[in-house]
């Protein structure tokens, strides 16, 4: 169905690159992330191609083009990279360490842990059950995106309709292309700044640490049969490392202090003394009461208290930049300041 | 023919060509084409600790200010893109009209990182280069331009210490996290971030990214590359396009004890507003900062949105509070056209009248 030529001339310039060395990271986004997408746009397009249609006819054809899945499903599928893999990619990349734990995991699930080998049994444990909630985790977020599929191909559908007199039609399909990704990004928009996104990703992401963390203690364990150094050793190492830097650091503070004692300086104005409108603010706090800014020490000064604060119409001016041309310098600004 | 489309045969017929020809010729364009460089402005290190570098830039004059910049950018992605390109450049920009920059570049964390705290930022890093810069100008204080979470960082280092900063400079900082349409908080509100942090170790650069994309995910995924077929035949705007590229992507993993501060303090607690804001034990409290405040904000802002922003308006205890609202996004207020005018000749512009 539809028009043949975008897809396969695409595809074509893509194996004649891929051969080439040095441009593979953009190209392979151009054609993972986006000529997969305009060629299923035009096959849709070439359907309606010379005959009579309407708005729903076209949004139906493109939901139809996923073949029962949903758009921001395949928008998002094949991102790798660290701290990105799906579960089925962070489990076949730890599979060969893994592999042997499944069975075992699953039934150990089903058993209360006890006797000489009842730390290991928990730590399979807790892999079997952070994979379960990883699960549960990602098919609600999968239903929520599914949703949010939803109501993007229903505001293409309006977003089309709005097009269907004359003089106001589509004309080509990257405009096609570009009604969808508006239409894709209004649901995306509304969803992501939802209570209910948040909650999904919150689990999703939680779901996936723990996850990573039964496994992860598993691995530790597993070294340490080896002798080999363990992250935890080594985060020891780095922890100490970092707390020696800052202590050094404070004593040779100190010390420069008492060395070259800084400038007599005119004592700092009370915080109390901040303008009315920080005050203020410091009084909005909603849930506990904020303590009156304080220096943590009188710290010097190099104004004396701000008077009285201006008009707040006359501060809060919005500056425009006067000078509509670049780089003129003045010879009053180039004047040494 | 009834419909919303009015597409034929012969003009798909059409875009399948003109794509066609748009391919063949990007052969030829990316045959041609090393990898992009960005930084064009020389520049030479002054001063270290650790991985950390302060790097001062040098215009084509000497510079007339007497009291330096000190650039803070974000741990997110690598300073570079205040000097991206000859024609993208806010340091050039400054250096033009007289200023004397520098810029702190981060570097990359590694695992032996993992345990650098806010403390290390704001005190170490940001203070170090403070302190050297005011020895080395033999100054009191100096000027600070924090962008996004490093202006976050100026905040609460120009807090702590507001006499060791002359005029301070945030550019797209969020200062309320909590605004209705701040997605980035939304998504970590409900996040175990201690959790995160313990398995993790540092935060991985690919998930960072990946989460800044999410926030449009079909016009940086898919549309942007669609896009990206009508330049191939244009060896400038495909230099441009790997530059932004090389930029958006290489980024530094974070940190794992200051990424988690960061997230609890600032996105789940919104600690500026509701006070309470820790670094290295001592408080932070924005009604400390008594010097005079530029605050930049990009009006289309999908990072920082601009109530982020200015909301330090009223939090903030400086009677001499300026705004620039940037026609613009979080990058384009670096990048585009209209950015190398009104960017640094505010700036400029500003610190000129407070240089007595």
């Amino acid at each position: 169905m539809g028009m043949p030529g975008m897809r396969e001339t695409l595809d074509a310039w893509m194996r004649q690159v891929g051969a080439q060395a040095g441009f593979s990271a953009p190209l392979e986004h151009f054609n993972r992330q986006s000529s997969d997408w305009y060629a299923q746009m035009q096959q849709v397009a070439a359907r309606f191609a010379g005959r009579d249609h309407s708005a729903r006819d076209v949004a139906s054809a493109w939901r139809d083009a996923f073949g029962g899945d949903h758009p921001f499903s395949g928008l998002l599928d094949g991102m790798r990279g660290p701290g990105l893999e799906s579960v089925s990619q962070w489990m076949e990349a730890a599979a060969p360490s893994l592999q042997g734990l499944r069975a075992e995991a699953a039934a150990a699930l089903r058993m209360p842990a006890f006797g000489f080998t009842r730390e290991h049994q928990e730590r399979l444990q807790a892999l079997a059950q952070a994979q379960l909630r990883w699960q549960e985790a990602q098919r609600a977020y999968a239903a929520l995106m599914a949703e949010v599929s939803r109501d993007a191909i229903s505001r293409f559908e309006s977003k089309l309709a709005e097009r269907e007199e004359p003089g106001r039609q589509i004309g080509s399909v990257r405009a096609l292309f570009d009604l969808w990704v508006d239409a894709a990004e209004e649901a995306w928009a509304e969803a992501a700044l939802s209570p209910e996104y948040r909650h999904a990703f919150g689990e999703l992401v939680n779901a996936q640490m723990r996850q990573r963390a039964a496994a992860q203690a598993i691995g530790e364990q597993a070294a340490g049969m080896y002798g080999w150094p363990a992250r935890g050793e080594l985060d020891s190492a780095h922890r100490k490392i970092a707390e020696l830097e800052r202590q050094l650091r404070r004593m040779q503070r100190r010390d420069d202090e008492v060395a070259q004692p800084a400038p007599a300086a005119t004592p700092r104005p009370a915080a109390a003394s901040a303008k009315p409108a920080a005050r203020k603010a410091a009084a909005k706090k909603p849930v506990v009461a904020k303590a009156a800014p304080r220096p943590a020490k009188a710290a010097p000064a190099r104004k004396p208290a701000a008077p009285a604060k201006k008009a707040a119409a006359a501060k809060s001016a919005v500056k425009k930049t006067v000078k509509k041309t670049a780089g003129k310098t003045g010879s009053a600004a180039r004047k040494r300041r | 023919m009834i419909g919303p489309l009015n597409i034929t045969f012969e003009s798909l017929a059409e875009d399948t060509d003109r794509l066609r020809r748009k391919l063949v010729a990007g052969m030829d364009t990316l045959r041609g084409m090393d990898d992009v460089e960005f930084g064009v402005t020389p520049r030479e290190e002054v001063w270290r600790d650790g991985k950390v570098v302060l790097y001062r830039f040098r215009g084509e004059a000497a510079p007339t200010a007497r009291v330096p910049i000190l650039i803070s950018y974000a741990l997110v992605n690598r300073p570079y893109m205040v000097d991206l390109q000859a024609d993208r450049s806010l340091v050039k920009g400054l250096l033009a009209r007289g200023e004397d920059v520098y810029v702190i570049d981060w570097g990359y964390p590694d695992r032996s990182d993992r345990y650098l705290t806010m403390e290390d930022y704001v005190e170490r890093f940001i203070g170090g280069a403070l302190d050297h810069l005011r020895a080395a100008h033999g100054l009191d204080a100096i000027n600070l331009l924090g962008i996004c979470q490093g202006g976050a960082f100026s905040l609460c280092y120009a807090s702590l210490h507001p006499e060791k900063v002359k005029n301070l400079i945030a550019m797209v900082t969020p200062v309320d996290f909590h605004t209705a349409d701040n997605m980035l908080s939304n998504w970590n509100r409900e996040i175990d971030v201690d959790l995160l942090v313990d398995t993790l170790g540092n935060v991985p650069a690919d998930m960072m990214n990946f989460t800044y994309l999410m926030l449009k995910p079909w016009r940086l995924f898919a549309q942007k590359y669609v896009g990206m077929a009508d330049i191939l035949d244009d060896r400038k705007a495909m230099e441009d396009f790997l530059r932004m590229e090389k930029w958006i992507f290489d980024s530094p993993d974070q940190a794992g004890e200051a990424f988690r501060e960061f997230s609890k303090q600032f996105f789940q607690e919104n600690r500026f507003v509701t006070g309470g804001a820790k670094v290295g034990g001592r408080e932070v409290h924005l009604g400390m900062l008594d010097m005079p405040i530029l605050n930049i904000y990009a009006e289309q802002d999908h990072l920082v949105p601009p109530d982020a922003s200015r909301a330090l308006r009223e939090l903030c205890g400086s009677d001499d509070y300026t705004e620039l609202s940037f026609k613009g996004g979080h990058i384009g207020i670096y990048v585009s056209g209209r950015a190398q005018k009104e960017v640094p000749q505010t700036i400029h512009e500003w610190l000129a009248k407070r240089a007595r």
